[in-house]
């Protein structure tokens, strides 16, 4: 049986939520005895400077059937009219929502987000890629019941939400010996961020939050890549990681007592799962998987993008450690069962297969 | 400013003198009585069975009477269109873009240059499309989504007609102008009532030449999905690009405004100041004293010796 999946990036170099589903199903469906065929943008024939264009396209050109096609958010748009029995779409992310929500044309000087960038992602990407994946594939898959409701307003189609694993990696350690480590003091209340510095990831709130804080809070950020052009500077004077490998962020998490996570958009949020599970609070905004877990964050979910809301809430979290060990001792248990990867491959399973 | 006052104008394609009243005479004599800027371009000489400069005569005729501002004749030989696509759309594509409103035939018009000027507007239509696309009949029925009730403007278009007597003459012109009624009523089937139309195709968003075809022939001709794809995206890439390059000009130009209010606000408050100045009471007593002077000791006068010998006095002690 051949099967096939198409991603925007290659997944073996660029460990995004999506390459990083990408590959598990790609496990799964060999595992059901798929041969899996894996074409991102960079083994595939360059057309024009649409990207989700060209990967579909040298797809659709190959000399190939396959009985399922399994296509990541855009990078299905060259593949139809597909030459699969079934196409999937799993969609991680949905541009048309977060260039008409998160962001808006009025917000684009504040964000750093330069017109024509606003313009192909909202219309290139959203009107036109994205429609038209969700208009051609016979089954879409959301990450969450969030995205799966943005979806549902561009397509009168059935949506099925298949909730993103956690790795089992990430459960709770002995902080104090990873604090050790990375000569952070033993009883600082550490604070951490993940993400990348822009304005879509909440980057500028997270810096006022530091202004605010740094004489009550020991902050420390881990800066990915990816996502859209702009960036905003980083904070310097506090403790850095880049690029951290996806293997070595359980140790990230466990380092910190909370996670501030003020992203303005998410598919999913694949760190507030994974800080969870790791036992780690997390403040966050009401994006992605959060309105299906809202009843372990305790009153944690910010309503408004407003530095003085997290900031109240750090020092909630800063003067009960019992909030805290709550997190450890039962949060983490609770969110390893409901997004574990056995739960998740079912799920994919059925959805993927029937 | 001149530019913007070309997007607001209409040009009229014709591959023949004639064929822009034949087909759109009333539409176009509309458009003029609402002021808009209308300019005509004749791309053959038509001089395949008659003589072309006769038939141009005509046409600069038919333009007064149909208020036509400009007409373009671009001198393609008659009935080999087709061996001239590309001169042809380099010569089209810098004069319509700038237009509001393109109007040529229907690529089903079944002569050969009618077919030839239609697919090389639709290519350019396709490429770049910042004009609304507005296609006739000349020969041809065909599937129209826009109707204009010219009746009341018929009288004009049969003096067009009959202005056109010489290349008309090889049908002859009193059988041309049954024919074009007979046209024009074509489409009382569906809105039952007797008028005189004319009908057009209107693309006035970015579509394929595959896309126009299809609508044309109800959807019965053949598609390549991929090569459509392609051309959406084009499409789209090259709008996107039109609307980056508005928005740069756009901000530097609200850049200027923000300039200039800030200057004539300082201005303001210099003016503001000015003002205080003249109605404080050093301003006044400075005013009064210099306007009074002269009155009170007058240049050459005995008072001015005595006030001068005065001054000096003070001065040295």
């Amino acid at each position: 049986m051949q099967a096939l999946i198409l991603n925007m990036s290659d997944p073996f170099k660029f460990k995004g939520g999506a390459e990083r589903i990408a590959l598990r199903i790609k496990d799964l469906l060999e595992e059901e005895g798929f041969n899996v065929d894996l074409i991102h943008e960079e083994n595939s024939q360059k057309v024009g400077g649409f990207s989700p264009y060209w990967i579909g396209r040298h797809a659709h050109l190959m000399d190939k059937e396959w009985e399922l096609a399994v296509v990541n958010n855009l990078a299905g748009v060259g593949f139809f009219p597909g030459k699969a029995k079934k196409t999937v779409a799993v969609f991680h992310i949905l541009y048309l929502e977060f260039f008409e929500e998160a962001i808006k044309e009025q917000d684009l000087q504040k964000a750093n987000i330069g017109y024509r960038e606003y313009l192909v992602n909202k219309y290139l990407n959203g009107h036109f890629g994205e429609v038209f994946v969700l208009n051609a594939a016979d089954r879409i898959v959301a990450v969450s019941e969030s995205l799966k409701e943005s979806i549902k307003k561009h397509v009168e189609k059935e949506v099925l939400v298949v909730q993103n694993p956690v790795d089992g990696v990430f459960q709770p350690q002995n902080k104090e010996k990873i604090r050790e480590r990375f000569n952070i003091p033993k009883d600082a209340f550490v604070g951490l961020y993940v993400g990348r510095n822009d304005y879509t990831k909440g980057y500028d709130i997270f810096r006022e939050l530091v202004s605010y804080t740094y004489r009550d809070v020991f902050w420390v950020q881990v800066i990915s890549s990816g996502g859209l052009e702009s960036s905003m500077p980083l904070i310097k004077d506090i403790i850095t990681f880049r690029e951290v490998p996806f293997e070595e962020m359980p140790i990230i998490y466990n380092l910190a007592d909370f996670l501030v996570f003020p992203s303005r958009y998410e598919g999913f949020g694949l760190s507030i799962v994974e800080a969870l599970a790791c036992g780690i609070p997390i403040i966050t905004l009401r994006v992605g998987i959060v309105k299906e877990i809202e009843d372990l964050l305790q009153g944690l979910v910010v309503n408004q993008p407003d530095p003085k809301e997290f900031f109240d809430r750090i020092m909630v979290l800063k003067r009960f450690k019992v909030i805290r060990d709550y997190y450890k001792h039962v949060v983490s248990e609770e969110i390893r069962r409901r997004f574990s990867v056995e739960l998740w491959k079912k799920k994919m399973k059925e959805t993927l297969l029937s | 400013m001149e530019k913007k006052d070309e997007r607001n104008s209409i040009i009229v394609i014709a591959p023949h003198p004639d064929d822009e009243v034949l087909g759109c005479g009333g539409t176009i004599y509309k458009h003029a009585q609402k002021g808009d800027r209308i300019h005509l371009c004749v791309l053959t000489d038509g001089s395949k069975f008659l003589d072309g400069y006769k038939r141009k005569e005509e046409c600069l005729k038919v333009s007064q009477i149909l208020g036509i501002n400009e007409v373009i004749f671009l001198d393609f030989p008659d009935g080999q269109l087709e061996n001239h696509t590309q001169r042809l759309k380099s010569a089209l594509e810098g004069l319509i873009k700038g237009f509001q409103k393109v109007y040529t035939p229907h690529p089903l018009d079944h002569h050969p240059d009618h077919i030839t000027s239609s697919l090389t507007v639709l290519s350019i239509f396709e490429e770049y499309p910042s004009f609304e696309l507005r296609m006739y009949g000349v020969y041809n029925t065909f599937r129209y989504n826009l109707l204009v009730d010219v009746t009341d403007v018929y009288d004009i278009k049969k003096n067009a007609l009959l202005e056109y007597s010489y290349s008309l003459s090889l049908t002859g012109v009193e059988l041309m102008i049954q024919r074009t009624e007979a046209f024009m009523k074509y489409p009382t089937i569906n809105t039952s009532e007797n008028k005189l139309y004319e009908t057009f195709f209107v693309a006035d968003k970015p579509m394929t030449t595959n896309e126009v075809l299809s609508y044309l022939t109800y959807d019965l001709m053949c598609q390549d999905p991929h090569n459509q794809l392609l051309k959406k995206i084009r499409a789209t890439e090259i709008l996107i690009e039109k609307l980056d390059k508005e928005h740069t000009l756009r901000v530097a130009l609200e850049g200027e405004v923000a300039d200039y209010k800030e200057k004539m606000e300082r201005l303001r408050t210099c003016e503001e100041e000015l003002n205080k100045l003249k109605t404080s009471v050093f301003f006044r007593m400075y005013h009064a004293y210099h306007t009074l002077k002269p009155k009170i000791i007058p240049p050459g006068s005995l008072r001015e010796g005595i006030y001068k010998r005065l001054i000096s006095f003070i001065k040295r002690y």
